[in-house]
């Protein structure tokens, strides 16, 4: 009896987080799911010519960028995230060590979390530029010739390392912080014990940080994958909607992108169907190797003993 | 058990949310004119894509329209660029809260005619009472508007504008080289003109010639070249040996440094690097000629304009573009007609005239081109001929620029084309963008000629 009072009161307390969850997430899954099977759906209209099972999604697989976008979008995602889980890990690392002027490093690496990520993508723009730019400033004091990073007729190669950069770097900010908080939470007495038998710092960071931070390595690892997989913003932040360097638009499309084309003609029969399509190509492509991350990270992922 | 529940009422409320999908379709728009606009209160509200200066051109003309109907009231609400403007037009179609006039391109026109969303205007226009006398139109302008597939026509010209190229009169002076604003020059005589203009020495440019628009420069071009571009049913007509031929022509302007695009300044426009002289010819939209006026930091002090560059003046070809007004079918009967009436009033000769002349627009109407005050307004330009800039008064001074537009811009007055409309897997304005990327990667030399057109066509499903 008192279990029920208590189970209404939850649902009661619930209701407004599941009333909103169902507008706002629930509604627009089940509608991409179904706008997927209509055949020349007709937004303006709310018309369709009846159902298919794969036409829509033999749309996505036929329009001649699906495959740039999905080389770059796996590119962006398998590069930028290993490399900026790594980095970050090093940097919080370091910080935790730092003593004096903590505060100050840790505001400094945490600024690009709060900074406008199309902003932040115009200052690499610039970073990036042939002439002016401030890397190829740097090559020059080494004595290299300048490159043409992002400029009129950039190369692909050039463009996606350019872009690569900024987006190891913009997502460095939040797995520092998360990293750092973890690291601030394991326990001193490891280390003490470590430090009385000798240990090497290598071994104390791959014996005692590693292990006890696996758990917030693997959430960010996991997320970090996800939101890679959703990568869109960098790209217009540093190319504009060329999506790509001028005279080589498009090079660095991704399938978000795609997603965006579509939407962008919701005028036209079958347009939004696309756009749905697409988007559960790439829910599908994320959940696979979201699944394959979790398999994987399973029996090295270290639960207990971080904390007190 | 509760979970069960908790799904059940989910999946009913999604399935719920879900019947908005379906809205039924919306039915063939009937017209039915009152004879007269009756005398009760009337709401009309405008959505475009003006800034400031021309919604207060177009106040003028709402408050001028409502001396003759008081009962109706006159809403504009800029929408931001023209992308917006579609964008919000589409999804108020869908949610039912149209405006009743919108402003736009034929592009964006027959996608809302998906929607079944417009007024066929062709009984209004044709109408004892309200009607209007199309012959007055400029043909261009109204060609454009009657392009829709069903015969019928959708939307009225409004503020029209046109290509010119606006050129470093001063350079050119220093060459002794004097240009027509009634006679375009042709791709031959631009080339001779390279040889003496182009270089690093006084009164040279970087270039010899930039075009704002690379989608308008390939579908004009085209024309020049007789070769084809698209038609109203959406095929793609490119590839041919005629466009090859000019795409070849071209690329080898790119080569000599004779031709660009505003790509090689990392520029939208041309008119920054035409103000700072680096290019001595520039080609864009009369709409846009107070940008290329040159200012303290310019190495030159005045600038003049000519016709569109052709190939051969026997086949001149020239761009046509700005916004035309529709009116949306949620309107009941009284709003239509009095939104008729309105963009009767907004194309009459003297708005059309006034509208031009304060923003560098055209006339749409002919009888526009010959008001008094229009022709005062061209006037500048003779007198500029005859006494130079120091017989002008400062205001005369400040109109020169858009006179001289405008006197151009009625030399090309029988040129004017307009691509078809058109929307399906591809759209038009899909295909006018990948014609733009196609010059511009050959220009950027990231693809060659034969592969540019390979790839339009890859990109436009052919």
């Amino acid at each position: 009896m008192l279990e029920d009072k208590s189970n209404v009161k939850a649902w009661f307390y619930l209701a407004p987080a599941l009333f909103l969850l169902t507008i706002f997430i629930f509604y627009p899954i089940f509608n991409a799911l179904f706008l997927v099977f209509l055949r020349d759906y007709n937004y303006l209209q709310g018309t369709w010519e009846g159902f298919t099972l794969f036409e829509n999604f033999l749309y996505v697989f036929r329009n001649q960028n699906f495959t740039q976008a999905l080389t770059n979008t796996m590119i962006i995602t398998f590069v930028s995230v290993p490399i900026s889980v790594i980095i970050a890990l090093l940097i919080s690392v370091w910080l935790n060590s730092v003593l004096k002027l903590r505060g100050f490093f840790q505001t400094i690496f945490f600024l690009p979390y709060v900074t406008n990520a199309i902003a932040i993508g115009m200052a690499f723009a610039f970073l990036f530029n042939q002439n002016y730019g401030l890397i190829n400033t740097m090559l020059g004091w080494v004595g290299l010739n300048p490159v043409n990073w992002v400029g009129l007729g950039a190369t692909w190669g050039n463009a996606m390392f350019s872009l690569l950069v900024y987006v190891v770097w913009a997502s460095l900010a939040f797995k520092i912080m998360v990293f750092l908080s973890g690291l601030q939470n394991i326990d001193k007495q490891y280390y003490d014990a470590a430090r009385v038998d000798s240990t090497k710092r290598y071994r104390i960071f791959r014996r005692i940080t590693i292990p006890l931070l696996s758990p917030m390595i693997f959430y960010i690892t996991i997320t970090s994958f996800i939101g890679a997989f959703k990568a869109y913003t960098q790209v217009i932040g540093m190319f504009g909607v060329r999506l790509g360097p001028p005279g080589n638009d498009k090079s660095l499309i991704t399938i978000v992108a795609l997603v965006y084309d579509a939407l962008d003609r919701s005028g036209v029969p079958g347009a939004l169907s696309e756009a749905a399509a697409t988007a559960i190509v790439l829910f599908l492509i994320t959940l696979v190797f979201t699944l394959i991350n979790m398999q994987v990270s399973k029996n090295r992922v270290h639960y207990s003993g971080g904390g007190k | 058990m509760k979970k069960g529940l908790l799904l059940a009422v989910t999946l009913l409320l999604v399935l719920t949310l879900s019947a908005c999908l379906g809205g039924g379709g919306r039915e063939e728009t009937t017209v039915d004119i009152p004879d007269a606009l009756p005398n009760e209160p009337i709401e009309i509200v405008i959505w475009h894509a003006f800034g400031e200066d021309n919604q207060a051109l177009l106040q003028e003309m709402f408050d001028s329209f409502n001396e003759e109907y008081p009962q109706v009231t006159i809403t504009q609400l800029g929408q931001g660029g023209y992308d917006g403007l579609r964008e919000s037009t589409i999804q108020s179609i869908v949610a039912g809260t149209t405006p009743t006039i919108v402003f736009g391109y034929p592009d964006h026109f027959v996608e809302y005619l998906n929607g079944n969303a417009l007024v066929p205007l062709d009984e209004y226009i044709n109408h004892d009472v309200h009607g209007v006398d199309l012959d007055d139109f400029v043909d261009g302008f109204l060609a454009e508007n009657q392009q829709y597939l069903d015969g019928n026509q959708y939307s009225m010209p409004f503020a029209k504008s046109t290509e010119m190229v606006v050129y470093n009169k001063d350079f050119f002076d220093a060459q002794g080289v004097e240009l027509s604003r009634t006679t375009p020059l042709t791709w031959d005589e631009v080339e001779a003109l390279a040889d003496t203009m182009v270089g690093n020495g006084e009164n040279q440019c970087d270039f010899m010639f930039n075009a704002d628009s690379s989608s308008n420069f390939f579908i004009n071009s085209s024309r020049q070249w007789d070769a084809g571009y698209t038609d109203g049913e959406g095929n793609i007509l490119v590839d041919n040996a005629d466009t090859r031929d000019m795409l070849n022509y071209f690329n080898g302007l790119f080569d000599e440094g004779i031709m660009s695009f505003p790509i090689e300044w990392d520029e939208n426009y041309g008119s920054e690097p035409f103000k700072d002289g680096l290019v001595c010819m520039s080609q864009g939209s009369t709409a846009g000629t107070r940008y290329n006026i040159p200012d303290e930091e310019s190495p030159f002090n005045e600038m003049g304009i000519v016709p569109v560059i052709q190939r051969d003046l026997d086949n001149a070809s020239v761009m046509q573009q700005g916004p035309n007004v529709a009116v949306i079918s949620d309107a009941d009967n009284n709003q239509r007609l009095a939104a008729w009436l309105l963009l009767k009033h907004m194309t009459n000769t003297e708005n059309t005239a006034d509208f031009a002349m304060a923003t560098g627009y055209v006339p749409v109407r002919k009888s526009g081109f010959e008001t008094a005050e229009y022709q005062e307004f061209l006037s500048i330009v003779d007198k500029y001929d005859d006494e130079g800039l120091e017989g002008l008064s400062p205001s005369e001074r400040l109109d020169l620029p858009f006179a001289m537009a405008a006197t151009v811009a009625f030399a090309q007055v029988d040129w004017y084309q307009y691509d078809p409309a058109f929307v399906g897997r591809v759209t038009s304005s899909g295909a006018r963008q990948e014609a733009g990327l196609a010059f511009e990667a050959i220009y950027a030399g990231t693809r060659t000629v034969e592969e540019a057109i390979e790839r339009m066509l890859n990109q436009l499903g052919q």
